[in-house]
C-alpha cells in the first residue's frame, strides 16, 4: 500500500496555545482514515494543516510523496467537504459541482459530463438546476461531496460533514459515503467526534486527545485494544476497576481495588507490585454466572433498550459495574436482587492508571 | 411593510409628484403659474450650460464612485476577514466620524488639501516638492477628493455588514477547489456581497452627484456641479422653481440610468 498522506512532526501553536504536539501520522492510498475526537483535541487543526489553510508551526506534510507544508490549498492535490456544506449560494447544484473543474480550465462539455457523472454518484442527477437553498441537509452534503470529488483530489478531507443531520440520515448518509469511497477507490480523512460514526466507517481510527494521536489502528483493535484508559472510556462504555498492584508471580497479578481483589495476566507485561492499574471489562463481555464468578453486588439498575438490556450493579459505594445482554439473557433479575458476574479472562484489558 | 409604505409615499412619492407637477409650470417673477408647458424640459435640453455641467457632475460622481467603492471593499474585507471580531470595533470608529458632521468634514478636507494645507507642507517639509500643488484645491481634483473622504464611511456600512454574512467557509471553498485569491474575490466573495455593493456604490455615486456644497467650498470656477445649478434655481434672486424641478427630474433619470448601467457592468463582470 502507498502512502498518500503523510504528516511528519507536526506542531501548531496558536498563540501560546498548543493545538497540536508532534503528531506524526500517515494514511494509506485507497484508506478511509477517522481523525476521532472531543471538540478541541486538535482534529480539526489537523486536517486544515493536510487541506493548507493552516501551515504547521513545524513539520511538514507529504501528499503522495511530495511536500507540500509550503502550498497554498489551490495548489494541493487535496479538496475539502465542509461542515455546512458551503455550496456557494449564487450557483446552482451544477454549477457548484463544476466550479473547481472550470477554475482548472476544463472546457465546457467535459466539465457537463463530469458533472453529470458526480451527480449521479451522489444520486442527485435530477437537481442540476436547484440553488443550494432548495435542497434539504443531506442533499445539501450530498452536492458538497460530488463537489469535493468532482477533480478527483488524491485526498478527501471531510469535516464533520454529517453532524448537522438528524440519526436516521446521518446512518444512511455513513454507509452511502463509505460505499462512494471504495467504488472510487478513494482516499478519505474524516473528522468525527462520534465514535460509532468512526466504527462504522473507517478502516482505521485515530484517537486524538489534548493535540496528539493517542491511539492509531483498526476499529476493531481499537475497540478491543486500548492502549490507554482514555481510549477505553472513549470508545464504547466500558467498566473500570481502578487499584493497585499487591504481587505478581506465576504470570499472574493481583490487583487490590475498592471492590475487591482481582487476578490478572501478567505474562509478558512489566507489571510491578504497588503499580496504580485499571482493569477495563466490556460491558458485553459480563454475563450472569455462578462457577467462577469474578464480582458480586445489588442489581441497582435496568435499562430496557429494546435489542439490549443493560444492567447496573453496585460492587461499592462508589462503583456500578454495568452488564450488557440479550434481553433474555437477564430474565428473572430485578432492582434489589444480588447477582454474581463473570467474564472471559481475555474480554479484560489491564491499562496504566493515567487519571482520565 | 404597512408603515413603511406610508413612509414612503409621504416623504417620497407625494414630494415627488409634487414636483413633476411643478416643471410642467411656468414662472413669472416670483410667481408661480400652474400650465402644462415642456418650455422647462425643452430648455434644459437645448442648453449647452446644462448639458456640459450634466456629463461633469456624471464624470465626477462616477469617478468619486471608483474610488470609493473599491476602497471601501478593501477597508470592509479587512474589518471582517482579517480583524474579525475587532472589525466591530473600527465600525464604531467609522460611525462616530460621522458624528463630526458634513460641513465640519469639508472644512476639515479644505484645511488639508490647502495651498499651505496640512498636505502640501508636509510634501514641502519631505522635500518631495518644491512649490506647493495648485491642483490640490479649488479644482475637480479637490471636489472628487473630498467627495471621497466624506463618502468613504457610508459606503464602508453596507459593505462591511454584507460580508458579516459570508461565513469564511465560501472563501475557503474557493480557494480548496482551486481558484487564487482574486479569481476567490471575482467569482465568490463579490457576488454573495452584490447587495452591498450596489448600496456603496449608489451612497457613493447618488450623492455625489446631488451634492453643491463641496464643489462650492473647494472646486474651483470650472467644478460647478449640476447640484448648484439646480439649488440656485430654488433661492434668491433669479430662482425658477419650475425650471429647477424640471431639472432636479432629468438628473434622477440620467443618474438612474448611469446607476443601472454600472449594475449591469458589475454583474457582467462577477460572471463566471
Amino acid at each position: 500500500m502507498t502512502t498518500a498522506v503523510e504528516i511528519i512532526g507536526v506542531r501548531k501553536l496558536f498563540g501560546a496555545t498548543t493545538a497540536l504536539e508532534r503528531v506524526d501520522f500517515e494514511v494509506g492510498a485507497g484508506e478511509f482514515v477517522s481523525l476521532l475526537g472531543a471538540s478541541g483535541c486538535g482534529k480539526s487543526t489537523l486536517l486544515r494543516i493536510i487541506a493548507g489553510f493552516e501551515s504547521p508551526s513545524e513539520g511538514s506534510v507529504l501528499i503522495h510523496g511530495e511536500d507540500v507544508t509550503r502550498l497554498p490549498p489551490e495548489r494541493r492535490p487535496t479538496n475539502l467537504v465542509f461542515q455546512r456544506g458551503a455550496l456557494f449560494p449564487h450557483m446552482t447544484v451544477r454549477e457548484n459541482v463544476g466550479y473547481g473543474l472550470k477554475v482548472k480550465g476544463w472546457e465546457r462539455t467535459r466539465i457537463n459530463s463530469r458533472v453529470d457523472e458526480m451527480l449521479a454518484l451522489v444520486r442527485l442527477e435530477r437537481f442540476g438546476d436547484r440553488e443550494p437553498g432548495q435542497l434539504s441537509g443531506g442533499q445539501a452534503q450530498r452536492v458538497a461531496l460530488a463537489r469535493a470529488l468532482a477533480s478527483e483530489p488524491q485526498v478527501l478531507l471531510l469535516d464533520e460533514p454529517l453532524s448537522a443531520l438528524d440519526l436516521k440520515l446521518r446512518q444512511q448518509m455513513q454507509l452511502e459515503l463509505r460505499a462512494i469511497q471504495k467504488r472510487l477507490g478513494a482516499t478519505f480523512v474524516f473528522v468525527t467526534h462520534d465514535q460509532t460514526e468512526a466504527l462504522v466507517m473507517s478502516d482505521r481510527i485515530a484517537i486524538m486527545n489534548n493535540g496528539r494521536i493517542v491511539q492509531y489502528g483498526t476499529p476493531r483493535d481499537i475497540y478491543r485494544k486500548p492502549n490507554s484508559v482514555f481510549v477505553s472510556n472513549f470508545i464504547g462504555a466500558t467498566n473500570l476497576l481502578r487499584g493497585t498492584v499487591t504481587s505478581v508471580e506465576n504470570g499472574q497479578a493481583s490487583l487490590q481495588t475498592g471492590s475487591g481483589t482481582y487476578v490478572i495476566p501478567a505474562i509478558g507485561s512489566p507489571l510491578k507490585a504497588g503499580q496504580r492499574m485499571v482493569l477495563s471489562v466490556r460491558p458485553e463481555a459480563v454475563r450472569l454466572q455462578g462457577e467462577g464468578a469474578r464480582v458480586s453486588g445489588l442489581v441497582t439498575e435496568i435499562i430496557y433498550q429494546g435489542n439490549n438490556i443493560r444492567v447496573g450493579t453496585r460492587l461499592d459505594p462508589d462503583t456500578i459495574f454495568w452488564a450488557e445482554g440479550r434481553d433474555d439473557e437477564f430474565d428473572g433479575i430485578a432492582i434489589g436482587d444480588t447477582v454474581a458476574l463473570g467474564w472471559a479472562e481475555d474480554a479484560a484489558t489491564i491499562l496504566e492508571d493515567d487519571g482520565t | 411593510m404597512l408603515p413603511a409604505g406610508i413612509f414612503y409615499v409621504v416623504f417620497f412619492a407625494i414630494p415627488m409628484l409634487c414636483l413633476l407637477v411643478l416643471s410642467f409650470w411656468r414662472a413669472k417673477g416670483f410667481e408661480l403659474i400652474p400650465d402644462f408647458t415642456l418650455d422647462n424640459y425643452h430648455k434644459i435640453f437645448t442648453s449647452p450650460l446644462y448639458r456640459a455641467l450634466m456629463l461633469r457632475t456624471i464624470g465626477v460622481a462616477f469617478t468619486t464612485a471608483l474610488i470609493v467603492v473599491p476602497v471601501a471593499f478593501a477597508i470592509s474585507y479587512v474589518m471582517r476577514f482579517v480583524f474579525e471580531r475587532r472589525g466591530q470595533l473600527i465600525l464604531q470608529i467609522i460611525l462616530l466620524s460621522l458624528f463630526s458632521g458634513y460641513l465640519v468634514r469639508i472644512y476639515a478636507w479644505r484645511t488639508i488639501l490647502g495651498k499651505q494645507g496640512l498636505l502640501n507642507s508636509t510634501l514641502q517639509w519631505l522635500g518631495i516638492i518644491e512649490q506647493p500643488l495648485e491642483f490640490l484645491i479649488y479644482s475637480n481634483i479637490a471636489v472628487v477628493i473630498t467627495l471621497s473622504g466624506l463618502l468613504l464611511p457610508l459606503a464602508v456600512l453596507p459593505l462591511y455588514s454584507a460580508m458579516l454574512n459570508v461565513s469564511r467557509d465560501y472563501i475557503e471553498a474557493a480557494r480548496d477547489l482551486g481558484a487564487g485569491k482574486l479569481h476567490t474575490l471575482r467569482t465568490v466573495l463579490v457576488p454573495m456581497v452584490i447587495p452591498g455593493l450596489r448600496t456603496a456604490f449608489a451612497f457613493a455615486f447618488l450623492l455625489s452627484a446631488g451634492d453643491f456644497v463641496t464643489p462650492a467650498l473647494v472646486g474651483g470656477s470650472q467644478s460647478m456641479l449640476i447640484g448648484n445649478i439646480v439649488a440656485d434655481q430654488f433661492r434668491g434672486i433669479g430662482s425658477n422653481w419650475p425650471l429647477g424641478a424640471g431639472m432636479a427630474f432629468v438628473v434622477v433619470a440620467v443618474m438612474l440610468l448611469a446607476y443601472l448601467t454600472v449594475m449591469r457592468l458589475i454583474r457582467w463582470i462577477t460572471r463566471w
